[in-house]
């Protein structure tokens, strides 16, 4: 299927970009990049969407996790070729047009994006999430971001935000309180 | 950072499978890729090229008939949802469930965990436990491995270079079987340090077989024969649950930075006995 | 006018007296109920970071941009004799390589290059290739060869206190960095009742900031533009003046967005000057972003510790500590600095026989870093555990032992708190765990073969911020106003903060403030770190925007043809005369006009000790057969004046928790003592907290302004949250299963051979 450069052992090869066509955020693009490169690098270098992020780049922490075809997958681990003809949603797909999606609403209204640099690969994580089990139970939001590695929130203030996209995020929402106290905020003496 | 470069086949049949490998020695086959892209990557591996199977279908899937057959490239996501893995299966379902996170469960496969034979992967007790085999096909056809001659070594199974696994069978029992999987898992890659999985046959009270395998703590997935032994025909009271627990510590363990080799024998017994309780309570 | 006045300044507990310039005079603190400050607000800059248009220094792309990855030393210790790159500048792509023999001067950190004669560890920067993609500069540096003359070596602190290692250092590898003595601690201790005597070690943690270090240089022939991932703008730049030798107005640094740093991230670092030593010979912009791997290796570290306590008691029951000798020894690597686990012990209790000394010990590792309360996360631990072996011992109920050691005063430098409120601490906390339900000796767990224990330790931190910071708050024509300071928002929500601040003092909405922050084109401020940003940036901005706001109405006087003193700026708006008027119709009259406040912080108060503090109580169960540990649930109350955002607030201390569960726990970094190489360098086996591990945390705060402070009555909370943590679940496993943990990480194999020793 495709051809492998005449380079050195452990040297990039001079000529290695292949056309791939890839289905990304509802759009159809035609990318030219080397077969050997992630998804991750063809996301961000090569279509400039940067809000799929780098951690470990071993499938280790989750920061750049992406939904394909509406499940979460690892695109440091991910080849293009392997997701041709299937639908890639990043982090920049997920708004509608200015609306943002509830879970985004509920990420910055309940303070789920500290630094935010886990924050994609969560929020990816978590729409796949929503739209499997539309009314998770805090056990299923423990499942659905195991995988992704926050080292500024504590975790607390992420599942709020899902419960509350899960729930509307209206009026009637459920703020998760863990504790009878809750995640309560100043108590004044 | 970035692996070697190699070139990407992607057959639609096993045959087109079988093929490729046979034309590429130095290709290495593509399931999950969770544990072969980072070898790339890290340049632990630099295959000439990639045999991606994850479009052939006739490898996805599970069948329950008496028998079960899963499909090499079936996920662990797949062996999660499907219901019909209860009962005496249910050591799937809790294996399965300790298997990395959502994002691997959805990409990892039973057939990709048990040809790279990791010394610490969940699936490999399970057969073991489960007394499966698997089918390899390879250029002289297909043939049939007991699950308890796969695993020879780190990382090295009886398969041939030119075979491809292609499904795992779970034969028929009778009687009441009872399953049941137990795991200390290292905090971090959540592998099994110790990874116990047991299959017992019940007559009223009494254990009248065993099948217990250990992963995680030996250079391979191992059967416990001596704590098998010490369970099979007796009535399964404390006193006799203890012993077989204590049995299953004489085994050549490995020791790491993690766990040390002393810690992790301690492990495999008290895991022992949990995961013989946690079965027969499921016979009740 | 500006003045200069000398004031005492303190970055995580280290005092200098320095010059800090003012200007005009400092605002009375706030009286009666705020409407912004101290409402949970939302964070004004949420919306970039949960689409993906929040731009962190590894997003940067430019055209032409080049890459650049470092050589790194495979010895723990070895001189570079020679190092040949001829074959690496074959490869096509490579555009230059620097390295010891053909690097241009760069000052940095005390050396004179970046690339050292002897590489002291395993992962010290070698070489530098620069090429047109990361990848060919990855495959470039396997093509440099470097000459290495191994040298003995030794990485593990215990090894290098000992007589038998190598000598990193002319004068030992052993030296005292602190000491402090008052009373007659031997005497104290020889006349005792009880004593106890034991020794703790805590392990090296890893940052593992999710954003790795990194820097991207452009040099457009006249000026060198930085986007760093860092806490400290100006430290960047501070640190490219010196190396490059470029005048501050010819440097710019920028941070916009950057993905946690946790003390790791307070200046330039060797990627720094390596892209911008690149970008100015090259003349293309340049990258150097650190793999896992290196971030691992290279950008910092906790100090592991080895910590002996004596602690003495005298009176039974009702008595009291009668002396206390704290010796901290703490590994720096190759750091030149470190960390004082014995302050906490300095300053904690009213005890009047003690006597601390701490020691810096040199080893092929790599170096420490500032990483959040360091010195007083491993000190902690050890002094909070040793109270409670205490309070086993002599059987008096470890809260009860505190509290009857509280002081009011800081006992190392005689001088009385602007405030502490830590009693205050211990009784909500004691309330929200349930702490009566305690019982020595713990009680059953869930299963028959758990245990369940509860356990709780205080902290004490600075956070009190001071000069210098300055800010200019820009009041737009259309009413809304723009922040300019040169501060970062490390994840803590400063913009927000700063915002709110800006919003209260200047009458209107949050929402109408922008905040220009992480750029050294703005007014100066200080590294993020030290818990000090609120407290130091935060009075600034008040200024500044007090400073608008007169400005503002003595516009609007004239406008309006009434006496300034009769107007006030309310939701936006000019209310004090029947006429009410919109900012916008002020400026309305005056043409396109910005109107600039100016404002700077004033030096704290003398003669007063500025300090933080806090307790956490945890609940947790132990399983008594593999030595698992399970939290169930943690309670943390601090007191840090007043709190601005209750939300960003809480975040703050739930993160804080969370890496102390880590460094509790499971976090340490593991090294191969033959070869000095770290065997954990990546996330696959080097443990950070997932969700999993996280119980429920209750977050509750004094919140009661502290007035001698500063002008807003708030102190610091970054460090807090990850001080006590560690101490409290030691101190839950011994309660819950009379087993003591003296090391951390708590792992269940170390669990396992405290039970053996209590069976001992």
């Amino acid at each position: 299927m495709t051809e492998r450069g005449d380079g050195v052992e452990g040297m990039p090869d001079p000529v290695t970009k292949q056309l791939t066509t890839l289905r990304v955020n509802g759009e159809t693009h035609t990318v030219a990049a080397e077969p050997h490169h992630t998804l991750l690098e063809v996301l961000r270098e090569e279509l400039g969407l940067t809000g799929t992020k780098h951690g470990c780049e071993l499938g280790e922490c989750g920061a750049c996790t992406v939904l394909v075809d509406g499940v979460p997958l690892l695109s440091c681990l991910t080849l293009p070729a392997q997701v041709r003809g299937m639908e890639v949603t990043t982090v920049e797909g997920l708004a509608d047009g200015p609306r943002l999606h509830p879970l985004q609403t509920a990420f910055a209204e309940e303070g789920a994006a500290q630094c935010g640099y886990c924050t994609p690969g969560m929020l990816m994580a978590a729409k796949a999430l929503l739209d499997a089990n539309p009314q998770p139970t805090l056990e299923d939001m423990q499942q659905a971001i195991a995988g992704n590695l926050c080292r500024c929130t504590g975790y607390t203030a992420i599942y709020e935000a899902i419960a509350k996209a899960a729930s509307g995020g209206g009026a009637g929402a459920q703020p998760l309180r863990r504790t009878g106290a809750g995640r309560a905020s100043a108590s004044h003496t | 950072m970035f692996p070697s470069s190699f070139a990407y086949h992607r057959p639609a049949s096993v045959e087109e499978a079988v093929a490729l490998i046979g034309a590429n020695p130095d290709a290495k086959v593509l399931a999950g890729g969770h544990s072969l892209i980072p070898a790339m990557k890290l340049r632990l591996a630099m295959p000439e090229a990639l045999i991606d199977l994850n479009r052939i279908d006739a490898l996805r899937g599970i069948s329950v008939n008496g028998e079960v057959t899963i499909g090499a490239m079936t996920t662990y996501a797949q062996l999660l949802d499907d219901a019909g893995l209860g009962g005496r299966f249910t050591v799937i379902h809790d294996a399965a469930d300790h298997v990395g996170d959502v994002q691997v469960r959805a990409r990892g496969t039973l057939g990709g965990s048990i040809a790279h034979a990791d010394p610490a992967s969940d699936f490999t007790a399970v057969i073991l436990a489960l007394g499966a085999r698997v089918t390899a096909i390879g250029p002289e056809g297909e043939r049939t491995i007991e699950a308890d001659d796969l695993f020879v070594d780190l990382f090295t199974t009886a398969l041939r270079p030119d075979e491809l696994l292609t499904r795992i069978t779970i034969p028929a029992v009778a009687g009441t079987v009872v399953t049941a999987y137990a795991k200390h898992a290292h905090p971090a890659s959540g592998y099994p340090v110790v990874g116990i999985a047991a299959m017992l046959t019940m007559e009223g009270s009494t254990v009248s077989a065993a099948r217990i395998a250990v992963t995680g703590a030996t250079s391979k997935a191992t059967r416990l024969t001596a704590a098998e032994t010490a369970l099979t025909g007796q009535a399964a009271d404390a006193a006799v649950i203890d012993r077989a627990a204590a049995a299953a510590e004489g085994l050549e363990i490995n020791g790491d930075a993690y766990a040390s080799e002393e810690y992790r024998r301690h492990l495999v017994s008290v895991l022992t006995g949990r995961v013989i309780r946690q079965a027969i309570a499921r016979a009740t | 006018m500006p003045r200069v006045v000398r004031t005492r300044v303190e970055l995580e507990g280290r005092m200098t007296d320095e010059l800090a310039l003012v200007e005009g005079k400092d605002l009375p603190g706030w009286t009666g109920e705020r409407t912004i400050v101290g409402t949970p607000t939302t964070r004004i800059d949420g919306a970039q970071r949960v689409t993906g248009r929040a731009r962190y220094t590894q997003d940067i792309t430019l055209p032409g941009m080049l890459h650049v990855r470092f050589v790194r030393s495979q010895h723990a210790r070895a001189r570079v004799v020679r190092v040949d790159d001829t074959r690496a500048r074959e490869l096509r792509g490579v555009r230059a390589v620097l390295h010891r023999s053909n690097l241009p001067k760069a000052p940095f950190r005390g050396e004179e290059t970046i690339f050292r004669e002897e590489a002291r560890f395993v992962g010290e920067e070698v070489a530098a290739v620069c090429a047109e993609s990361e990848e060919t500069a990855a495959a470039a540096i396997r093509l440099v060869d470097v000459e290495y003359e191994v040298l003995p070596h030794v990485v593990d602190l215990e090894d290098a206190i000992s007589e038998q290692a190598p000598r990193l250092d002319e004068k030992g590898n052993v030296s005292e960095s602190g000491s402090h003595s008052r009373g007659d601690t031997e005497r104290a201790l020889r006349d005792a009742d009880v004593v106890v005597d034991a020794t703790y070690r805590t392990s090296t943690q890893l940052h593992n900031s999710l954003e790795t270090h990194g820097a991207v240089a452009h040099w457009d022939g006249e000026r060198l533009t930085v986007w760093e991932s860092t806490q400290h703008v100006f430290g960047v730049r501070e640190g490219l003046h010196l190396a490059l030798g470029l005048p501050y107005s010819r440097i710019r640094v920028i941070c916009e967005f950057m993905g946690g740093g946790f003390g790791s991230k307070g200046g330039a670092g060797k990627y720094t000057i390596a892209a911008a030593l690149f970008a100015r010979q090259l003349g293309a912009p340049v990258r150097c972003v650190y793999t896992r791997e290196e971030e691992n290796l290279a950008a910092g570290n906790r100090s592991a510790t080895l910590q002996h306590i004596r602690v003495g008691w005298t009176g039974g029951r009702t008595g009291r500590i009668s002396g206390l000798e704290h010796i901290s020894y703490s590994n720096s690597g190759q750091g030149r600095w470190v960390a004082d686990p014995t302050g906490p012990t300095n300053t904690l209790y009213k005890i009047a026989d003690l006597s601390t000394k701490s020691y810096r010990v040199v080893t092929n590792a790599g170096s420490l870093s500032a990483f959040r309360a360091p010195g007083y996360v491993e000190g902690t631990f050890a002094l909070e555990s040793a109270l409670d072996e205490l309070a086993e011992q002599v059987r008096v109920d470890p809260l009860e032992l505190r509290r009857r050691h509280a002081t009011s005063i800081d006992p190392l430098m005689a001088l009385r708190y602007t405030q502490k409120r830590l009693l205050d601490c211990y009784r909500i906390g004691a309330k929200e765990i349930g702490w009566s339900r305690r019982k020595r000796g713990g009680t059953p767990g869930s299963a028959e073969h758990r245990r369940r224990g509860m356990g709780m330790a205080s902290q004490i931190w600075f956070g009190g911020g001071g000069p210098p910071a300055f800010a200019t708050v820009h009041l737009n024509p259309d009413g809304t106003a723009v922040i300019r300071s040169g501060t970062q928002d490390i994840g803590t929500g400063t913009r927000t903060i700063l915002a709110q601040i800006c919003a209260e003092e200047l009458g209107i909405g949050v929402t109408d403030v922008r905040v220009d922050i992480g750029d050294t084109d703005a007014p100066y401020g200080p590294i993020s770190a030290g818990s000090l940003t609120l407290a130091s940036v935060g009075p600034a901005v008040r200024q500044a925007a007090a400073d608008a706001r007169e400005q503002l109405l003595g516009a609007a006087a004239g406008v309006l043809e009434v006496g300034k003193r009769e107007l006030r700026v309310e939701g936006g708006r000019i209310v004090g005369t029947s006429r009410q008027t919109t900012i916008e119709e002020i400026f309305d009259q005056l043409k396109n006009y910005t109107v600039i406040g100016r404002g700077s912080r004033f030096p704290n108060p003398s003669e007063t000790a500025l300090n933080t503090f806090g307790s956490h109580f945890v609940q947790l169960e132990v399983d008594v057969r593999t030595g698992e540990v399970f939290l169930e649930k943690i309670v943390a109350v601090h007191d840090i004046g007043r709190v601005v955002n209750p939300l960003t607030a809480a975040s703050q201390v739930e993160g804080g928790i969370i890496q102390a569960i880590g460094f509790a726990l499971t976090e340490q970094r593991v090294l191969d003592r033959a070869t000095g190489r770290v065997l954990n360098a990546d996330l696959e086996e080097y443990k950070v907290p997932t969700v999993r591990d996280v119980p429920p945390i209750v977050v509750r705060f004094v919140d009661v302004p502290d007035r001698r402070a500063n002008n807003l009555g708030a102190r610091g909370l970054g460090e807090p949250p990850i001080i006590p943590t560690a101490a409290a679940v030691a101190n839950a496993i011994a309660n819950a299963t009379g087993a003591r943990v003296r090391t951390t990480p708590m792992t269940p194999d170390r669990v396992m051979a405290a039970f053996a020793a209590s069976r001992a």
